[in-house]
């Protein structure tokens, strides 16, 4: 009786149950597609950042200077760090830690490489840049380098005798192309003629401003190092990346960064971005739900002579309430169906509409992610909306006194 | 002086004793029932007649439990309805009492036989077959078989009507609660009305207890109760002459 009565009475207020339910339906489809979205731009974040960087780096920096065992032995102790300068800081028993690291848990590859600091000529144009020395093979599984090529001439930069991958905005500013030579200078004024082999873009300009690829043996040989001064760590869940850390410092005693603390300046810009869209998506909601109440209530007020006539031939006060929550129930699902409908059209939409961002990340279209969670919690919320919003008319309708109405009219 | 009724041969089913009923206008309470005690026995086809605002209809409302009395006790089936919570007191209604009201209420989002499986859904004491058969042979009874799927708003006023009185016979009510049924109806459909009720009074033995202003209604009626002032003034067994009660030929007031 309770389902059949407030399916009719729903049925009965067409453009009144229209509006409710479209108001729902605007809540729960927005939600799901600023939810889609949010999550989409984290992940794209995240892939882009894994993407380029490891998700721990181990460096030959050592996190405290060794033990001085006495005053005798300081002098010899500054004279070693100073000799330490003059000579390029490499990771110490490469092979041994090499081995331990890959053998942690959730470690799935590791690679090691060499990275400084240098300057790139071209013609009369020099740039400052990093250097990093790769394992072509190593770091293709670490980060996917292969992928990120124009040409998509892996094989070639690992067999070329003095091949260099630019990053796309150097070669941009520099206007050089693959085939070009360049001039790589070190630190101590060493100079060393390398040819283009491709160009690397990886989506984040920074990166692809800064950097270049060169072989590790070329990188070692050029800033006159021993060894690797890095090692790259590729885990199974990048989100263990800080516990990662943790572990290779207290391990190893160098210093261990990790995607996640490097990044945490632009990790807290999007929990302050999913925080407005909450608020917004929280507002719409509010909005609908006050619609709902505001049509439910001028619906029962107009209908309590109906009521009072229920209440005469035995609908009694708890049953009047479960009928007006029915209706808030109903409209809820069916603003919530509709919701989930057009977030879904909302979320195609938007993934394969041409658009291109030109900030710090370069893409074409909305990054949006599909993910039952997505639909589901905003459904639920509209669900709740619909009930939320009924609960006042329901608990007015109940509060009718039938012989005053009929009396009154 | 107060003439009282003899008991009928019925079993005594509503009992009003020492019945009160104030409302507050203002800040001052006005009394429109005052102590009033009357017995009602199965089978009663009974008018409440009284000037307007004379508390007939505040009367009536007790007398259906829709309302509850400032003072004094009134027993249903010999049950106190005084100490029933609400949701008793909407099951009482529900298998013991039938309301038609002056305006018929019908609920204009179900047709014609929803309406009067109404009640029967509530009471959830027949199958869905059971209270469709139910409803179809009231409103046969009532001649809107051809018009049980109509919605009320491609009805007329006596055949909502009609259907007002098929719904308040929908669970077989032991008394049947009637405000001005025929207030609206024409003088056809008020007959039809009429000899509904007393043909039912007759056949089943459901007691009637209708408010009206009918002349026609009222002279045909076994048992006449007469309000003034919130007081039974008159309740006897047996026709009232026109000239006794306040009754214009016409059936309205005079």
């Amino acid at each position: 009786m309770i389902l059949f009565s407030a399916w009719r009475q729903i049925r009965h207020r067409k453009k009144q149950t229209v509006a409710s339910i479209a108001s729902v339906t605007i809540g729960v489809g927005l939600s799901i597609m600023m939810a889609s979205m949010q999550l989409g731009f984290e992940n794209d974040f995240v892939e882009r950042i894994i993407a380029v960087t490891p998700h721990v780096q181990i460096t030959s920096e050592r996190l405290r200077p060794r033990p001085e065992l006495g005053r005798d032995r300081y002098e010899l102790s500054r004279v070693e760090r100073i000799r330490a300068f003059d000579k390029p800081m490499t990771i110490n028993g490469a092979g041994f830690w090499r081995e331990t690291l890959a053998g942690l848990p959730g470690v799935t590859d590791i690679s090691a490489s060499y990275t400084g600091q240098g300057l790139i000529s071209f013609g009369n144009k020099d740039q400052a840049v990093v250097i990093r020395g790769v394992d072509p093979v190593q770091e293709n599984r670490i980060n996917g380098l292969g992928d990120k090529l124009r040409l998509g001439r892996m094989e070639h930069f690992a067999t070329a005798p003095n091949g260099i991958i630019l990053g796309s905005g150097i070669a941009r500013r520099l206007a050089a192309k693959p085939g070009d030579t360049v001039t790589l200078i070190g630190e101590t004024g060493n100079r060393e003629l390398f040819r283009i082999i491709d160009l690397y873009q990886s989506g984040i300009t920074a990166y692809d401003n800064r950097t270049l690829f060169i072989l590790l043996k070329n990188a070692e040989a050029f800033f006159g190092a021993s060894g690797p001064n890095e090692f790259n760590l590729k885990l199974e869940d990048p989100n263990s990346a800080e516990r990662v850390a943790a572990l290779t410092r207290s391990l190893t005693g160098l210093e261990s960064r990790d995607w996640i603390s490097e990044n945490e300046n632009i990790r807290g810009e999007l929990n302050r971005r999913r925080m407005i869209n909450l608020g917004i998506v929280g507002t719409i909601f509010v909005v609908s739900a006050f619609g709902i109440t505001n049509i439910m209530l001028m619906s029962v007020m107009n209908k309590k002579r109906d009521i009072a006539i229920m209440q005469a031939f035995g609908v009694n006060r708890t049953a009047l309430s479960a009928i007006y929550l029915m209706q808030g129930l109903i409209l809820g699902l069916l603003g919530a169906l509709g919701g989930m409908l057009s977030g879904a059209v909302l979320i195609y939409a938007l993934s394969v509409l041409p658009v291109s961002f030109t900030a710090t990340i370069t893409r074409q279209g909305f990054p949006m992610v599909w993910a039952w969670q997505l639909f589901l919690i905003p459904a639920a919320v509209g669900i709740f909306c619909g009930l939320a919003a009924s609960s006042v008319p329901a608990w007015r309708a109940s509060r009718f006194k039938p012989a005053e109405v009929i009396r009154n009219g | 002086m107060v003439e009282f009724c003899k008991p009928a041969a019925g079993k005594k089913i509503l009992e009003l004793r020492e019945v009160s009923k104030r409302l507050k206008s203002g800040d001052s309470w006005t009394t429109i029932l005052d102590a009033v005690n009357l017995d009602f026995y199965q089978g009663d086809f009974c008018a409440i007649v009284g000037n307007s605002g004379s508390g007939k209809s505040t009367l009536l409302y007790l007398l259906g439990i829709l309302d509850s009395p400032s003072d004094g006790k009134i027993l249903l089936d010999g049950i106190d309805t005084g100490a029933l919570d609400n949701r008793e007191l909407a099951k009482l209604r529900n298998e013991k009492l039938g309301f038609v009201f002056q305006f018929h209420y019908i609920l204009p989002e179900f047709t014609a036989l929803e309406n009067v499986m109404l009640p029967m859904m509530v009471a959830a004491r027949l199958s869905k077959a059971q209270q469709r058969e139910r409803a179809m042979m009231l409103l046969d009874q009532l001649g809107l078989a051809e018009r049980r799927n109509y919605y009320p708003s491609q009805l007329s006023g006596g055949q909502l009507q009609r259907v007002a009185i098929a719904r308040a016979l929908a669970n077989q009510p032991l008394i049947v609660l009637a405000d001005e049924p025929t207030g609206n109806l024409d003088s056809a459909n008020s007959k039809i009305v009429f000899d509904y009720f007393r043909k039912l009074n007759q056949e089943t033995g459901q007691t009637f207890l209708v408010v009206t202003h009918t002349v026609g209604f009222v002279q045909d009626c076994d048992r006449i109760i007469e309000i003034s002032d919130g007081k039974v003034i008159h309740d006897r067994r047996g026709p009232i002459a026109s000239s006794e009660s306040n009754l214009s030929p016409g059936g309205q007031p005079a």
